[in-house]
């Protein structure tokens, strides 16, 4: 069974090893916005005063992405440095898509993203964002991303046909995701 | 035997006949999961901690050891030791390996002749000890049901 995950959900998750032990805390998630799939985790120490550890966590070392913790198999799991986190945030449409618009292909501007959604699982995805819409005002609704068609730092661009398949909840999500998967394959 | 019903059970040395201390907690080591070690209240304000191959055997009201030289105080530990207290199951959050959490651990059923540990105990249910994966500082690994 899959469960679905906020990326702000994740941000403080314990980093945990099969033995047993904490070795970091999430303090970001790091994802490629075109092909929706994890890239690494930026890290933050654990414990009140701890700052930020400079070392990235690659998603090929995770063992698995789960509603409580992200597994690891040992310590060993963590990059030396965080190199291989800022080279995939500066990447094009590598960084920040929270705050940014979604926009269908035909124009209409759909809201602001304030979330990203995940399905979790050994091959964790996104498959979807949670957005204020700008047509009801302040409602927030949970929209199917799949195949977006460009990405910026400041628009995701989406198929039009996206705007058919929103959901009132997270839990709405892959039905979602699953009829505009259908209408995408009809289309092509 | 639950290890609730273990604990506070007197530790005896066969040697020398002395009363050592009190069975307080143990420490679990996966592959098999098995006890590794058990944590003992003695005098003084230190506990002690001895490895389950000094266990001579578990009787009906105390628990019979080898040697007194096999404890070692607590505090002489690293935690890189199988016998260090990180490794005790106790009160710590249950992992699966898949990142979600099913409870906490609230006591154990192990077999007192070769320290096996046969169930893990959480306020949600009962876990088969074969599950267990490992037990760190922050919390009790096991494998996802298959």
């Amino acid at each position: 069974m899959s469960t679905y995950l906020r990326a702000r959900e994740i941000r403080e998750e314990p980093v945990v090893t099969l033995a047993g032990e904490d070795i970091a805390q999430v303090k970001d998630i790091v994802f490629d916005p075109m092909r929706g799939t994890l890239t690494c985790f930026t890290l933050s120490g654990r414990g009140l005063l701890a700052g930020p550890l400079k070392r990235a966590l690659l998603w090929k070392k995770v063992h698995a992405l789960g509603p409580d913790a992200v597994m690891v198999r040992d310590g060993k799991a963590l990059e030396e440095d965080d190199q291989a986190a800022r080279e995939s945030i500066d990447a094009p449409g590598g960084g920040h898509v929270i705050g940014a618009r979604m926009m269908t292909e035909d124009g209409t501007v759909l809201g602001t993203i304030t979330d990203v959604i995940i399905e979790t699982g050994k091959a964790p995805q996104v498959i979807g964002y949670e957005v204020v819409s700008t047509a009801q005002t302040g409602r927030t609704l949970f929209l199917p991303v799949i195949k977006p068609s460009s990405v910026s730092e400041e628009m995701v661009v989406v198929p039009a046909c996206t705007a058919d398949f929103s959901a009132g909840d997270v839990v709405g999500l892959p039905a979602a995701a699953e009829g505009l998967r259908r209408r995408l394959e009809q289309e092509t | 035997m639950l290890l609730s019903s273990a604990q506070g059970r007197a530790v005896v040395a066969v040697s020398t006949a002395e009363q050592l201390g009190t069975i307080t907690a143990v420490t679990l080591a996966p592959s098999p999961p098995h006890i590794s070690a058990v944590r003992l209240k003695t005098r003084g304000r230190h506990g002690h901690v001895m490895a389950w191959s000094n266990v001579h055997s578990f009787g009906k009201d105390a628990l019979t050891v080898r040697s007194v030289e096999a404890l070692k105080p607590e505090n002489e530990l690293g935690s890189d030791e199988e016998a260090h207290r990180s490794h005790d199951p106790l009160g710590k959050p249950v992992l699966v390996e898949t990142g979600e959490c099913v409870g906490t651990i609230e006591d154990l059923d192990f077999d007192e002749t070769d320290g096996r540990i046969r169930a893990l105990f959480t306020a949600e249910g009962e876990i088969p000890g074969d599950r267990l994966i490992g037990v760190g500082s922050y919390a009790v690994i096991v494998q996802r049901p298959e």
